[in-house]
């Protein structure tokens, strides 16, 4: 009876756990969820079966979760390319011959990830199997070689069919020999209540993740002094977290059903050296590593003293983990990365573990590791060794986080101004933490325990904290009591339910980095998940897209060009817009307005017809001409990547010859940080045709040198004077012309609308003498990333189109100018019009 | 069981990987590698202690928590090898 009630209670504990994920904070993908309930579910029959049909259930569990969430196609062939796989393991040949097999279908396997249109099982089910078999068949194959006892064939399966992997990529090396030997290797509810408390702790790493994620992440650029490159540095390292946490999970759920595996972690903020850090980080790792490359290469160099026989196992496990990174990636993305900040990272990384081990090899590990009492000087001394290795350990993160070794460089290149700014913070928060650190270390050595943590595990207490825990968020979580919070802290635990980009992550995907993003194996990237699920050739080919110019403006649409992108079909008019035919000379009776914009405007991923241009004009002749007489044309000159300055190019050297009446120039939220047209010319020697602008960048101190970071970040705080003389030009060239200048602010669909650039960029269009056509509220009751074409592309979908094509007639309407005195002033001397004030 | 052996190798244990540690805090079944006491430096520092000790030889698999989380699984390794 006392079992069953402990059975429950921790089934209770995972039905918490259940509905935190599905109602409160929606911490991994809708797959996870779907897994966990499949657990709970399968916990509930395997915790009361006889034991005997356990492990046949586990496995059959899992089975079951891979088609779950592949369907059939995908999930019958990931099982059935692993089931020839191990296949292969146990053929009745020599063990080099089936080791050979192995690779040779390990390389047809490769081919086939290589070459998706070949492949029998989709892109999404790719980076799944191989976290099935790209390191479990290693250590499989290295236990098989030296196994004696005889194993079940269900064991066998179920360590590579783990249930908890059909939705987590990123997997720790389970040891096979640790996944045999620690099967029910103690009191069973110990074991399920440890997986119960695991997962929860693995909650709230990713619920932390998710905090520093949104709110304390800076985007590279805007690195400018101290206080910002410490936030960075810190931040960035904290990203660990959403690995960490989701290794908690997967072991936690392994737990509950009899696998007592060791932890994945080990309080790895509190490394003390390289080598204890490389200890705690990602123990499976490193066991993995010890396993299969370090041991094996120590003891054939028998023929060496100790110290060289250390410094070249270490040199190998370090190459060895550099090369298996690339491998892990290959599977995952497709494509190995040739990352010179890897190999700087873990060249650095080996050889200050090798020093550290050296160092251990002859003096020991020192007598503070542990748990031990000490005095508080050595506390002392203990806290500043992990502070520093924090710190350390913060700047070689940030090296292999970078896309570039230049781009590392430049994170260290602060403004000439202000660059000590956040100094004092920064030296405030190191001694607060090294004054918390030594009291906490002088505590812990006199026998002081923070809540369940610590090695000492007690069903009872661990089960009574992780249940109250768990009622507290989700007490917490409810709209109910957090509002109560005040506005700022209720905003926070609102915007930590659903998964987002950061703003820095916004800002990649808004200029396409992630289609290259060689930071993203970092494992913390949301980004690369995006990226994960966009469809094969989305993007289209840019080459049947684009003409290069190699001036200013850098490329233009190919005119009469066709292809697909986004799933249309798309052509290319013969004047070079994404638009239906036009002539180049104005129709009679017509006004004609051009658009001049970004890959907003060009609109690829809904038809031609069916852009927000092509709506609007449709209802303009449909409900305007009737009133006014004339016809009404809007001319399409987006171009996917065209900056402001690039817009102010492509209006002067593109829509002035095709006689426009009115301008229609686009503007978004980002255009003041985003002046790519700017850097890009200055670093790849492209002259700036606007004489101010190019004096206003060299004075920026931007030019061919200066790596792109640093050119974005110098640029930043001109942002504004280079909108507003943009501003300015445009409405000067117009008026000469006679042409009405529209300002066109169209908001991109990210969540969080920054109110006070928009108000700061409408006073400067207002000041150029603008007509304002405002569509900031646009998207007002509704969720925007239901206009989105997906979560990989953020462009506007039909229904998006629609209903800023519907936004845009009312406010020309509520405007006037098109449709007043049959149409407009045309191509009326700029002195026939009043001059805007 | 050789109880020569696994009182020499507990004495290495605490001399090496202990220091100022009380000798019954060490048993023979106090788990060494999952108990984070032998991390790789030091199991093969045990390693090359108990070949030059017994003048046995020790293969890279052997090296493994299987074999050397307690004193007990360590003695019985190094009696297998001794013959």
């Amino acid at each position: 009876m006392k079992k069953i009630a402990k059975t429950l209670l921790v089934a209770a504990q995972l039905g918490l756990f259940l509905l935190v994920i599905q109602r409160r904070f929606q911490v991994e993908s809708p797959a996870f969820v779907r897994i966990v309930e499949l657990a709970i579910a399968g916990f509930l029959i395997h915790a009361f079966l006889p034991r005997r049909f356990r492990l046949p259930f586990f496995l059959f569990l899992s089975l079951a979760g891979l088609l779950l969430v592949f369907g059939v196609r995908d999930g019958t062939g990931m099982i059935g390319i692993g089931l020839a796989l191990v296949g292969l393991c146990h053929l009745p040949i020599r063990f080099s011959a089936r080791v050979a097999l192995v690779l040779i279908a390990g390389a047809g396997l490769a081919f086939l990830r290589a070459n998706p249109g070949r492949s029998p099982i989709s892109q999404a089910a790719w980076p799944i199997l191989g976290a099935m078999f790209m390191f479990r068949l290693i250590v499989y194959l290295y236990d098989l070689r030296h196994e004696k006892k005889p194993v079940p064939a269900a064991q066998r399966l179920s360590y590579f069919f783990l249930l908890p992997n059909a939705c987590f990529p990123l997997f720790p090396v389970v040891d096979y020999k640790t996944f045999a030997g620690t099967y029910y290797d103690q009191d069973e509810h110990r074991i399920y209540q440890r997986g119960a408390q695991w997962m929860f702790r693995g909650l709230t790493h990713l619920v932390l993740y998710r905090l520093i994620y949104y709110y304390v992440t800076l985007p590279p650029n805007e690195i400018v002094n101290i206080g910002s490159l410490g936030r960075f540095l810190v931040s960035n390292y904290l990203l660990y977290l959403r690995i960490s946490g989701q290794f908690h999970i997967i072991v936690g759920m392994l737990c509950l059903f009899g696998f007592d595996l060791p932890r994945t972690n080990n309080r790895y903020l509190l490394a003390s050296s390289f080598s204890d850090y490389w200890r705690r980080i990602n123990i499976y790792w490193k066991d993995f590593m010890v396993k299969v490359f370090y041991f094996p290469a120590y003891f054939r160099l028998r023929g060496l003293a100790p110290t060289p026989r250390l410094l070249f196992a270490t040199a190998y496990v370090f190459l060895a983990t550099w090369l298996l990174h690339s491998y892990q990636w290959f599977w995952i993305r497709g494509s190995f990365p040739v990352a010179g900040p890897d190999i700087a990272f873990w060249g650095a990384l080996g050889v200050l573990v090798a020093a550290n081990s050296l160092r251990e090899m002859k003096g020991g590990r020192g007598s503070l590791q542990g748990d031990r009492a000490c005095s508080m000087r050595e506390a002392l001394f203990l806290a500043l060794r992990v502070l520093g290795m924090f710190v350390a350990v913060c700047v070689l993160w940030s090296l292999w986080t970078s896309r570039a070794l230049s781009d590392w460089i430049s994170l260290w290149t602060l403004a000439e101004e202000g660059r000590w700014e956040g100094t004092g913070t920064v030296l405030v928060v190191l001694a607060v933490l090294l004054a918390a650190g030594t009291l906490a270390r002088y505590a812990v050595g006199r026998g002081w325990r923070l809540g369940i943590s610590g090695d000492s595990f007690s069903y009872a207490r661990s089960a009574g904290v992780t249940t109250a825990a768990l009622v507290l968020i989700l007490v917490v979580g409810h709209r109910s009591i957090y509002s109560h919070f005040g506005s700022t802290a209720a905003d926070v635990i609102y915007s930590l339910r659903k998964p987002r980009l950061s703003r820095g992550d916004v800002a990649l995907l808004q200029r396409g980095y992630y289609e290259n993003l060689l930071g993203a194996d970092r494992m913390s990237s949301q980004l690369w998940e995006v990226y994960m699920k966009e469809p094969a050739d989305w993007q289209g080919d840019p080459e049947a897209m684009y003409v290069e110019r190699g001036d200013f403006l850098g490329r233009e649409l190919k005119p009469l060009a066709e292809f697909t992108a986004k799933r249309f079909h798309v052509r290319i008019n013969s004047l070079g817009m994404r638009d239906k035919e036009y002539t180049r000379e104005k129709p009679a009776g017509t006004v004609r307005l051009v658009i001049l914009g970004t890959s907003y405007v060009v609109g690829l991923g809904v038809p031609v017809d069916g852009t927000f241009e092509a709506l609007a004009e449709e209802r303009m002749n449909w409900e305007g001409t009737p009133e006014t007489g004339v016809r009404y044309e809007i001319l399409n000159m987006g171009v996917g990547g065209y900056r402001m300055v690039h817009r102010l190019r492509a209006m002067e050297e593109k829509a002035f010859p095709l006689d426009p009446d009115a301008i229609l120039f686009t503007v978004h939220e980002t255009d003041p940080a985003s002046l790519k047209d700017l850097s890009d010319a200055a670093r790849n020697k492209v002259p700036i045709p606007y004489p101010e602008l190019a004096e206003k960048v060299r004075q920026a101190r931007v030019d061919e040198r200066t790596p792109e970071a640093v050119a974005e970040r110098r640029l930043k705080p001109i942002g504004y004077e280079i909108t507003s003389w943009t501003y300015r030009e445009v409405v000067r060239k117009c008026r000469e012309r006679g042409i009405t200048p529209f300002w066109l602010f169209l908001p991109t669909t990210e969540e969080h609308f920054p109110a006070d650039v928009h108000r700061k960029l409408r006073g400067l269009a207002g000041e150029a003498g603008f007509e304002i056509l405002d569509l900031a509220g646009v998207y007002e009751g509704r969720d925007v990333r239901s206009l989105r074409l997906g979560d990989w592309d953020h462009h506007l979908n039909a229904e998006g189109h629609r209903l800023v094509a519907d936004r845009l007639y009312e406010a020309l309407v509520e405007n006037g100018t098109v449709f007043a005195g049959g149409g407009m002033t045309g191509g009326a001397p700029p002195e026939a019009r009043e001059p805007e004030e | 069981m050789d109880e020569g052996i696994k009182q020499t190798i507990k004495e290495y244990i605490l001399k090496e990987f202990l220091p100022g540690e009380r000798p019954d805090a060490l048993g023979d079944s106090t788990p060494l590698v999952s108990g984070g006491i032998l991390d790789s430096i030091a199991t093969l520092k045990l390693v090359a202690f108990l070949e030059e000790r017994y003048e046995i030889r020790l293969e890279a698999h052997e090296a493994s928590a299987e074999n050397l989380n307690t004193i007990e699984e360590i003695a019985r390794l190094v009696q297998s090898k001794k013959g």
